[in-house]
């Protein structure tokens, strides 16, 4: 019984969807960005065709075919904008660019929208400052509202909405990894070393990124063991029903899932009565907390700030507060800007300072900051295992080329998504270099009772 | 991927099972040859019985450094013995769902 319900339900999954109506969807759809932020309309209306998108795509530079040009993509939705939306196109049709929606189409919609990484390197270049990124956004929106988001994306938001975090853990996993993580810590320094979890009215609640806790734990260490370096061990707190700041909301278009996912972290906070909330290395959990849910205020005003860990551990680092044995990390590290921190949020200088603080042979990638390259995952791209052929032989191409120039041995991005691509590139091309984050580098050489860790090296 | 000897309905669309419970050994096998990992060894066992009892008691899978503690393994090792990946690897012959987000 429960398997026939259960085919039944897989049948209609697949069943298409009737062409009239996907064509109506898509159309009503297109039709509400007139009326939506002034930005998008722009965007629709502004586009030259000058190509410089096209020039400075890292999907476009891993392989110029049509498909993978930036206006190409965008002007499925602009085409029929153009339709509906303009005089021009209305009298003229396609001579003013104009033209209708072929619900046939629908699968190169999903395809197409799914092959941009929305890492904004478009918007950087642009002379009319268009930015792809969001008409991808709407695009994907579309898509999620004519219920065809690619599993191995609409899996993620709904183990987020459901559980609260992005790797389906439980609170009694997060405790279990954090007293792992506590015995690690009292390993490598002798002594004893906190991580507060649930405590009401501490001043910090640090917000990992996604699976930092779980599978890429140095990070967090760092942080702890910044808190106690600084003796404010008591001033924070983690917590064990919101440790995964991830946002995959954002990568479907969908809104309301969006809000959704952010309001419980927004929640949690309001409940532990904290001052800050302190993000961790995750690009776009930091973007959607401090330039989209802040900015436009979701939830009103806030009791608290919001801060990056970055800008907070470089600030005690100018200040004289953190002594580094730099030595601890000798090889050439280097260090590749997550396009949603430093398009998205300005933060470029704080995880440089950590670095340099940290390690004996820092490099940079040309170019870098707000002109970088993307991972060629971002968007959400990195989590589905479907696209990883592309990823690696057409998004990520450029990438690993400015890797590799640096001669680097550690790569460190301060964003899970970006740490997924890369060290799946790393091994698609059997490089020898080591993908990490900027904390996991200050864990390991932070001095503590005057020395730094003890680290086993797990790699012998 | 060849999965002839056991129903697709079993796996999900990146070939991880789909239900840990459906797990046994002769399973672990054919992923290991459809994934390019093995022969299996006795080291291959002590790590995917350690993530699948881990898993089963805290329904998540553990740490590469904490696999790598637990086993006596280093991390080396372990990408030795599997190649593409603790998760890709490790979990996926344990039984476990991989994590779904950016880890």
């Amino acid at each position: 019984m429960v398997e026939t319900m259960e085919k039944a339900k897989a049948a209609a999954k697949e069943a298409p969807l009737a062409p009239e109506k996907v064509k109506e969807t898509v159309v009503e759809a297109v039709k509400a960005i007139k009326a939506g932020p002034r930005a998008l309309t722009m965007y629709m209306e502004m586009c030259a065709k000058c190509g410089t998108c096209a020039a400075v795509c890292p999907v476009y530079y891993g392989k110029s075919d049509k498909r993978y040009n930036p206006v190409l993509r965008s002007d499925r939705i602009r085409r029929i904008y153009k339709k509906y939306c303009t005089a021009l196109g209305k009298a003229f049709g396609s001579l003013a660019g104009a033209e209708d929606f072929d619900a046939a189409d629908i699968k190169e919609w999903v395809a197409e929208f799914y092959e941009c990484t929305g890492c904004r390197r478009c918007a950087t270049f642009c002379p009319f400052g268009i930015d792809n990124s969001v008409i991808t956004r709407k695009g994907r929106a579309i898509i999620d509202k004519l219920g065809l988001t690619p599993a191995t994306m609409k899996r993620v938001v709904d183990i987020s909405l459901k559980t609260g975090n992005t790797d389906n853990a439980s609170p009694e996993a997060f405790k279990e990894a954090i007293n792992f993580l506590k015995e690690e810590m009292a390993e490598e320094h002798g002594t004893k070393i906190d991580i507060p979890i649930d405590k009401k009215g501490a001043e910090y609640f640090y917000v990992p990124p996604s699976g930092d806790v779980l599978v890429n734990p140095e990070a967090t260490m760092g942080i702890a063991k910044i808190f106690h370096v600084l003796a404010m061990t008591d001033q924070w707190t983690m917590s064990s029903t919101c440790f995964d700041g991830a946002n995959y909301g954002l990568f479907t278009g969908n809104d309301t899932d969006m809000k959704n996912e952010n309001k419980r972290y927004v929640d949690e906070a309001k409940r532990l009565g904290v001052k800050t909330l302190l993000m961790g290395e995750c690009g776009h959990a930091h973007r959607v907390m401090k330039m989209m849910m802040e900015k436009a205020k979701w939830w009103g005003q806030l009791p608290f700030e919001i801060t990056n860990c970055m800008q907070w551990t470089a600030d005690h680092i100018r200040r004289g507060r953190l002594k580094f044995d730099k030595s601890k990390n000798p090889q050439p590290v280097t260090y590749h800007d997550p396009c949603n921190f430093a398009r998205s949020c300005g933060i470029t200088e704080e995880p440089r300072e950590i670095m340099a603080a940290s390690c004996a042979d820092f490099r940079e990638m040309y170019p870098n900051r707000a002109e970088n390259w993307c991972c060629g995952g971002g968007a959400g791209l990195s989590a589905m295992d479907d696209l990883r052929e592309f990823r690696m032989t057409v998004s990520g191409v450029k990438k690993l080329e400015q890797i590799r120039e640096t001669g680097a041995k550690y790569v460190a991005a301060a964003c899970s998504n970006c740490k997924r691509q890369l060290t799946q590139l790393m091994e698609h091309y059997k490089e020898d270099i080591e993908v990490g984050g900027v904390h996991d580098m200050l864990s390991r050489a932070i001095i503590i009772g005057g020395k730094a860790a003890n680290r086993k090296d797990y790699k012998k | 991927m060849s999965m002839e000897n056991q129903p697709a309905a079993n796996f999900n669309e990146d070939g991880f099972l789909k239900e840990i419970s459906a797990w046994n050994r002769g399973l672990a096998q054919q992923l290991a040859a459809d994934n390019n990992i093995g022969p299996l060894t006795d080291d291959h066992w002590k790590v995917i019985e350690f993530i699948k009892d881990y898993y089963k008691t805290y329904q998540a899978g553990p740490a590469v450094i904490k696999i790598s503690k637990a086993t006596g393994l280093s991390l080396a090792k372990i990408c030795d013995l599997f190649p593409c990946g603790v998760v890709k690897g490790g979990y996926r012959l344990a039984g476990l769902p991989r994590p779904p987000g950016c880890a």
